[in-house]
């Protein structure tokens, strides 16, 4: 599991254990699993419509019937029908493009996609987001509904996600890129930057970890890599990455669209690196551009720009990651356990924890 | 609750199961309960209550957003607000409400919604919608209404709760005590309850009591009910007086009890706009028949040739039922006993049960995630 959806998902899933539910999993699939624990039941995927899957959703309310309480976990999921004292949770605004299947649209198709939206929205106890700019979208579309939405941004585990030691002096200086390789986080704006700085600054080195959506995009990675000197293609298990960002010097979460607030962004806060983020979604949520990290409107001159500034100005690096290491307090695991724990009390009762 | 600038109550149905949701809270449930209307007045007092006014008229959708608007303020140190009409929900809803929904009020073509331009009418659809959708619970007095949202709106079912009016069966109780029943020589004595608009069937009812009048029938006619104008008030009087076997006859609220056992046969030959109708309730719960329009909540009630008559309300039709059942005194008792039967699925115990386990479930799980500060 690489996502951050996915990563969301195990932590949510500890959680409700520890609180004392019982947490099962109905998901796309043929067959029913343990995973590390945690049952898992498939179901068939069925027709996919406007982006969501309204024959899982009805086939989840067939076979929960002796359920008494469900988290939707994405909100294309929770139409046609959502179970009494739902929650329903967005991940983030993931339309905010021209590219995206749904947003040319217009007149009556676009109109069902807004009303399966608006339903998702609505038809539940209440909203769970991970970010404030979907709540901004929800209240300037469908105005009045704001007492059933709630605000828990996303994590950072402290215990792994740490600063490390200083680096020496001499060592290269490090320029992380976190992602997956899709040109919405930005890699192609990235590629081009490195290209750029790799050949001005000859200590200087770019990482790009993370994986591809098929195996041709990271073949095609590892040929750009090799034909660049101090550009680096790789990626690792999740338990690593804590150490590549202790390794990095600064980390770029150059976001063009879809984003919520980003695990990614957290965890390199939380390692107490400077941030050069897109101000998309909810990276807004995390970082005040020049207190604790940059916020660009992403193209590879914004980009560029931002990165040699924070190569040229060491102490700039550290002033960044100091304010970037002490937001992301407020974004710990304990926290966000807390929010949800208060959060579930509301909405399913005192008695239930 | 109140006229809007004249201190008098306005006893149409709506505003006596809100007088007594309002007695029922504040006397056996113990809390505070105030009440905002539109009204020029900022400030009354009505049966220990205070009726405070707040100046906003109704939009061209006959909505109430400026009213809606300035109550989200004054409420906000509220434990629990309820919307006492659909209409009233929109455009927002605070936290930790209830939306209180007296019955389908669209469904006769002579309504001003049958009219609507299409924009508006989508408007003012999103708008129920939201009245649906946004509060905490949505109470629907009638199953009626439940049908239509599920049609309209599926995947909403789990906000409505069901809770029907209930009724005092101890006070209203005519069976035994009216001294002299009509046999069938005597007049036949029907009660219209009414809040006298078409949609109820004013029309039907003044003309089948010319037309029975005109056949030397032996019915007399009764309209129990409230104008809130008073010119449409003085027009209905006189044409009221001109026919010798109807009569207008206005009932203090708390005495309502005592109306129904005088008479017969209830009549209430409703088109459309119609829920779940204290009125009748009240009738059957007293043993009499009722003669129903096929509309919105009075078919939960009205079991054809059970308890009663469930008939389109055209005048033929209205006039035809009254020939049989006003000539047929074992049938009127039949009836009568089969609607109190059927009264006494509805008691007010059980009202209050359920509205006692809504308000306290709602306040034990006040969504505190998203609540503002009480003040």
């Amino acid at each position: 599991m690489f996502s951050g959806a996915d990563r969301y998902l195990v932590h949510l899933c500890e959680f409700l254990e520890e609180s004392g539910y019982e947490p099962c999993v109905w998901q796309v699939g043929s067959e029913d699993r343990l995973v590390k624990g945690l049952r898992i039941q498939g179901l068939p995927k069925g027709r996919a419509e406007f982006g969501g899957l309204p024959d899982l959703n009805i086939q989840f309310f067939e076979n929960t019937a002796g359920y008494d309480k469900a988290i939707y976990f994405a909100l294309p999921l929770a139409f046609p029908r959502v179970k009494p004292n739902s929650i329903v949770i967005s991940h983030g605004i993931g339309w905010d493009y021209p590219a995206h299947t749904w947003s040319p649209l217009s007149g009556p198709l676009k109109e069902e996609w807004l009303r399966r939206l608006h339903y998702a929205v609505t038809a539940c106890e209440l909203v769970v987001s991970v970010d404030t700019n979907t709540l901004n979208w929800l209240r300037a579309t469908w105005p009045g509904y704001e007492h059933k939405q709630a605000y828990i941004p996303n994590f950072v585990d402290r215990t792994e996600f740490y600063p490390g030691e200083d680096k020496k002096s001499g060592e290269s200086l490090v320029v992380l890129y976190p992602r997956r390789l899709t040109w919405i986080r930005g890699l192609d704006d990235v590629k081009v930057v490195a290209e750029r700085l790799t050949r001005r600054y000859p200590s200087l080195e770019f990482h790009i970890v993370g994986r591809g959506g098929t195996d041709d995009s990271e073949a095609e990675m590892n040929g750009w890599a090799k034909e660049n000197p101090r550009c680096l293609y790789y990626w690792v298990p999740m338990e690593n990455m804590p150490d590549l960002y202790r390794m990095a010097d600064i980390v770029v979460i150059p976001t063009r669209a879809a984003e919520g607030t980003s695990l990614a962004c957290l965890e390199a806060m939380a390692c107490g690196k400077p941030v050069i983020c897109g101000h998309v979604g909810g990276l807004t949520d995390l970082v005040i551009d020049g207190y604790n990290g940059i916020l660009i409107n992403v193209s590879p001159e914004t980009l560029e720009e931002a990165v040699e500034s924070l190569i040229l100005h060491p102490e700039l690096r550290q002033t960044l990651g100091r304010q970037a290491l002490e937001t992301s307090f407020q974004f710990s695991l304990e926290r966000w356990k807390e929010r949800w724990r208060k959060t579930l009390r509301s909405v399913w009762g005192d008695d239930e924890m | 609750m109140l006229h809007p600038t004249l201190d008098r109550f306005l006893p149409v149905e709506e505003n006596l199961g809100l007088l007594k949701l309002i007695r029922f809270i504040r006397d056996e449930l113990s809390w505070q309960v105030d009440v905002f209307q539109a009204s020029p007045i900022p400030q009354r007092v009505f049966d220990g209550v205070r009726v405070f006014g707040i100046d906003q008229d109704p939009d061209h959708l006959s909505m109430f957003p400026g009213l809606n608007s300035v109550f989200a303020r004054r409420s906000l140190g509220y434990d629990l607000r309820i919307y006492y009409h659909w209409h009233l929900a929109a455009p927002k809803v605070c936290h930790n409400s209830v939306v209180v929904s007296h019955g389908i009020f669209w469904d006769a073509p002579s309504t001003r919604f049958n009219r609507l331009h299409s924009i508006d009418r989508k408007e003012w659809e999103k708008r129920l919608l939201y009245g649906v959708s946004a509060p905490r619970v949505f109470v629907a007095e009638d199953r009626n209404t439940i049908n239509v949202i599920k049609a309209m709106w599926p995947g909403y079912e789990h906000k409505i709760e069901y809770i029907p009016p209930g009724i005092d069966l101890d006070a209203f109780s005519g069976l035994g005590l009216r001294a002299e029943p009509a046999g069938e020589s005597d007049t036949v004595r029907i009660i219209c309850p009414q809040d006298f608009t078409m949609e109820q069937g004013i029309n039907e009812v003044l003309t089948v009591a010319g037309m029975a009048w005109e056949r030397g029938a032996n019915m007399e006619f009764c309209i129990g009910g409230h104008m809130t104008d008073t010119k449409q008030a003085s027009i209905m009087a006189e044409h009221i007086s001109s026919l010798p076997n109807l009569k207008l006859c206005y009932v203090h609220l708390d005495s309502m009890a005592d109306l129904y056992p005088e008479f017969d046969i209830a009549l209430m030959p409703s088109r459309g706009t119609q829920g779940a109708s204290l009125y009748c309730l009240m009738a059957m719960a007293c043993g009499l028949p009722v003669i129903a329009g096929f509309a919105g909540g009075l078919a939960e009630h009205v079991v054809h040739g059970w308890n009663g008559y469930l008939l389109y309300p055209a005048v033929a039709n209205v006039f035809q039922a009254l020939l049989e059942l006003a000539g047929n005194e074992g049938l009127r008792r039949r009836m009568g006993e089969n609607a109190r039967k059927l009264a006494e699925g509805y008691p007010e115990s059980l009202w209050k049960q359920r509205w006692t386990c809504l308000l306290k479930r709602i306040l034990a799980k006040p969504l505190k995630c998203n609540a503002p500060e009480r003040r």
